[in-house]
């Protein structure tokens, strides 16, 4: 039995005294692709940043393959909403590729010639070879994601944690960044996406966790999105144990 | 007399200034404040030139001109989308001020503009200049200067209230009625720069940036409602002018600065004390908040694990403290809450919900 | 004779070395949209300047050179409790902090000055710089600390960037950003009271903030952006110090104007992102058949 990629045990969180996240339980295995599903305003994000250790939760703690975070930092990688990056910031496609690989250079290394050959694997993965030295604003919606979908992978992570990175790009990349996150998870690693489509719910992930604010339920799609826990989750009002 | 002036002057110049303050601060748009502040020397060193007076009609229009032209050139900036917002204003105005540095220099050295009367100002000698007419000694001239922007400010805001509030906190509403949203903004800028001009000669660029902010947020510690704050910051303003000229006095120093240093004083008092927003009661009304909600998410726990098998080993402090994340200390502080409150009761060495506290887990459920 | 080409060539290293450290960790200021903390901190720095000649009667560089760090900041710490703890916002907090502790700083200077106490005078050229009476050990410091900063930022690179580029993420990468916050506060204060002198503490924030500007219209990538900007600083600095010792007038407002030159020529012509240029290109696309 092999440890799960994630355990959340009794989180909560709460803003100016609102609950945002409430007593969540969940065990995440690896190796499976997790979508995390509600209305606005669940906590989605909030979880997110919470599983990363961004936010300390209220109560309540989360496990990553056993152990504390700040223990597994090298393994899990976040791939932020794209609407909260500075795209004039004077970096180059190559650049916020290799910022993925600082988490194992740290201060003093110089990048080594392995830390380069992993970003050209990664931009060829993501298809953005031939972008490498544009700089990010000159990239269409798409690309863009696919730059830190590439920082991502240069992690060398076993999970990775992406909010929303469906919004606003086209059909194809879409379908691009699905395979390739499907490609991972027959590696063995672990996806958590934070999703906003129904419709595609059954065709990208094994496993849902429905939320909304309480855990509606987490497990397999199947399981998970009912038209009972679908009303409960999306019917305008909070979820009662 | 000539004490009772200079207060009258500066608090004065405090009303008039504590009026496009409240809406600046409330805009985020203290920092613009600055920028005109110091862009506006210009102004009055080119009228200056011209007239040979420090404060005219001619200073008053070139004032204007400026200040529109300060934020204009930053908002042209940001729209070329090549520079952001806050560095934008951090390009403009030091350049009006350095030319009009300059040109003190230059005029300076056969008149009698002082380079550092142009930050400090000079209340002490507001008096001495005086406005003759018909025989008759109508008061110092910068009060009159002053005076005359306070009313007005005062009678467009309360004339204009809705409109003003509609345009710069609603725009969309105001788009709707027909009210372009640009129409505040702008309106406001002419108050600031036209309040910034007149307090110059008496109180120098930096404290009317002062009384413009800090009078604002004393208010906006201690109430939420705009014409309150608006009228308190007023207040506030004129105490810390009077308070600040007698510590000058005592002192021997730069009036100006002195009522600066006041502001200050009242506004770490109020941001200490302040029932509503001070941090002394924000910190101690946090605590409690935190310690409740931890109570309310261990009440909730209890209610969902009541009259399971594990109930008896999972109500006891040790495995809750652990489960939780909480330290001993923590536990202990949010379980005596709760004891307190009457939401559960010990039972031996574990805790067991009351009536009273299934009612609240219950009740915490239909909050919106 | 020679002694006035002695204190220009004096003066020209300090405004190079001024120059240099503020264009270059004037970057990361801009970056992160903190370009006019730069402003709170130097006008929060003329009290402690003050008080520290008060508190010494010295007017030596370091003392005074301290009195600024440690005034300006307290600046910084009092603006991010204040917007931290209440609901008043970084802007106001900074327009707060800037205008009270400029006004207790001339509060003192005033008082100082109707006390007579002799030697003060010099405290005036604080306000808008001057290039008059620095000293070879001034320039030791100045160097020594521009060395530090420098190599601080090329040690400590890859974090610094990451954490101005996303601070979430850096934390995600297990990177200390709240003990980089700090430093790249730290290392600001210090840039900002070194060039004090020179410059003043009216007009000390545009030059952290418009080599940066100048830079970015020239150069996609945030190492080059930096070292330009480093160059620009030191020349635009040099240059106003020439400028201001030939005319015979304040150093502070001609070094402004001198790097905003540098900023209105970048914007204009800079390769794809100036104004100009981007018209003239427009231009020629139009009138091609």
């Amino acid at each position: 039995m092999t440890v799960p990629a994630i355990t959340i045990c009794d989180i909560s969180f709460s803003y100016l005294n609102k609950p945002v996240l409430w007593d969540i339980d969940a065990t995440i295995p690896q190796g499976i692709m997790l979508a995390i599903i509600g209305p606005n305003g669940a906590g989605k994000t909030t979880l997110l940043q919470t599983i990363l250790g961004i936010t300390p939760p209220a109560a309540g703690r989360i496990d990553i393959l056993g152990g504390p975070i700040q223990n597994q930092r090298l393994n899990i990688a976040y791939v932020p909403q794209r609407r909260l990056i500075d795209w004039d910031f004077p970096i180059t496609v190559w650049d916020a590729v290799m910022m993925g690989r600082y988490g194992h250079l740290g201060w003093f290394k110089r990048p080594s010639a392995h830390d380069r050959q992993r970003c050209q694997e990664a931009l060829d993965a993501v298809g953005l070879r031939e972008f490498a030295t544009r700089h990010i604003s000159q990239l269409s919606g798409g690309q863009q994601q696919r730059v830190f979908i590439a920082r991502a992978l240069v992690q060398d992570a076993m999970i990775l944690l992406l909010d929303e990175p469906f919004v606003g790009v086209d059909a194809v990349t879409e379908r691009d960044i699905i395979s390739i996150l499907k490609q991972l998870k027959n590696q063995g690693k672990t996806i958590v996406v934070v999703h906003h489509d129904l419709h595609t719910l059954h065709d990208y992930f094994d496993w849902a966790l429905l939320l909304n604010v309480r855990l509606i339920n987490c497990g397999p799609v199947s399981e998970v999105i009912t038209p009972d826990s679908l009303k409960t989750a999306f019917g305008g009002r909070q979820a009662a144990p | 007399m000539m004490h009772f002036e200079i207060m009258l002057i500066a608090s004065m110049v405090a009303i008039a200034c504590a009026i496009p303050g409240t809406f600046l601060v409330l805009k985020k748009w203290s920092l613009l404040s600055d920028a005109i502040a110091h862009s506006i020397l210009l102004g009055i060193v080119l009228a200056f030139w011209v007239t040979n007076q420090i404060q005219s009609p001619l200073s008053m229009l070139f004032a204007v001109a400026i200040g529109m032209a300060t934020v204009w050139g930053s908002e042209s900036l940001v729209r070329s989308k090549l520079i952001k917002e806050d560095a934008a204003i951090g390009l403009i105005f030091p350049v009006f001020f350095s030319l009009a540095v300059i040109l003190v220099f230059w005029i300076g050295k056969n008149t009698h503009l002082d380079q550092d009367a142009v930050l400090l100002g000079e209340l002490a000698l507001a008096p001495l200049r005086r406005l003759e007419w018909a025989g008759i000694d109508w008061g110092p001239v910068s009060g009159w200067y002053v005076g005359l922007v306070m009313m007005g400010s005062i009678m467009m805001t309360i004339r204009f209230f809705r409109p003003l509030s509609v345009t710069l906190f609603d725009p969309l509403l105001s788009k709707a009625v027909g009210l372009s949203p640009g129409l505040g903004m702008m309106g406001l800028m002419i108050m600031v720069s036209l309040t910034t001009v007149v307090s110059y000669d008496a109180v120098g660029s930096i404290l009317v940036v002062c009384l413009m902010v800090t009078p604002a947020c004393i208010a906006l510690l201690v109430t939420r409602e705009l014409k309150r704050v608006l009228v308190m910051a007023c207040v506030v303003g004129v105490v810390a002018a009077v308070l600040g000229y007698w510590v000058a006095v005592w002192l021997d120093a730069t009036i100006a600065g002195s009522i600066a240093g006041t502001l200050g004083v009242l506004f770490l008092l109020t941001f200490i004390f302040s029932p509503l927003q001070g941090v002394w009661s924000h910190r101690v009304l946090m605590q409690q908040e935190k310690i409740e909600f931890a109570c309310k998410i261990l009440v909730v726990h209890l209610y969902s694990h009541a009259g399971t098998v594990i109930e008896n080993q999972e109500n006891t402090i040790e495995h809750m403290g652990r489960h939780m994340n909480w330290d001993m200390g923590y536990s202990n502080q949010v379980i005596q809450f709760g004891l307190a409150r009457g939401y559960f009761e010990w039972l031996g060495d574990h805790l067991n919900l009351t009536s009273l506290g299934r009612e609240w887990a219950k009740s915490a459920f239909s909050l919106t | 004779m020679i002694s006035i080409y002695y204190s220009l060539a004096l003066a020209l290293m300090a405004a190079a070395l001024v120059g240099l450290l503020s264009g270059t960790l004037g970057c990361f200021a801009v970056l992160r949209r903190q370009s006019l903390l730069g402003d709170a901190v130097a006008h929060a720095a003329l009290p402690g300047i003050c008080l520290a000649f008060w508190m010494t009667h010295s007017k030596e560089s370091w003392v005074l050179l301290l009195g600024a760090i440690v005034a300006g900041w307290a600046g910084t710490l009092l603006v991010g409790a204040i917007s931290r703890h209440s609901i008043i916002k970084e802007d106001a907090a900074l327009g707060l902090i800037l205008s009270v502790f400029f006004g207790i700083g001339l509060v003192i200077l005033t008082a100082l000055q109707s006390t007579n106490q002799t030697g003060q005078a010099g405290l005036m050229t604080w306000l808008f710089g001057s290039m008059a009476g620095v000293s070879i050990q001034e320039i030791m410091i100045m160097a020594i600390v521009t060395s530090m900063a420098l190599c601080g930022v090329m040690i400590g690179w890859h974090p610094l960037v990451v954490c101005t580029f996303d601070r979430f993420y850096a934390h995600t990468l297990g990177i200390n950003t709240r003990r980089m916050e700090w430093m790249i506060t730290f290392l600001l204060v210090v840039a900002i009271a070194i060039g004090l002198q020179l410059v003043g503490v009216v007009l000390m924030s545009s030059l952290m903030i418009a080599p940066a500007v100048s830079a970015r219209q020239w150069v996609n990538r945030l190492g080059p952006m930096v070292m330009i900007a480093g160059a620009i600083g030191m020349m635009a600095t040099m240059m106003g110090v020439m400028i201001s010792s030939l005319m015979r007038i304040p150093t502070g407002p001609t070094i402004v104007l001198c790097v905003s030159v540098f900023v209105m020529v970048s914007i204009l012509v800079a390769p794809h992102r100036g104004i100009v240029w981007r018209l003239g290109r427009r231009r020629v696309v139009l009138s091609e058949p």
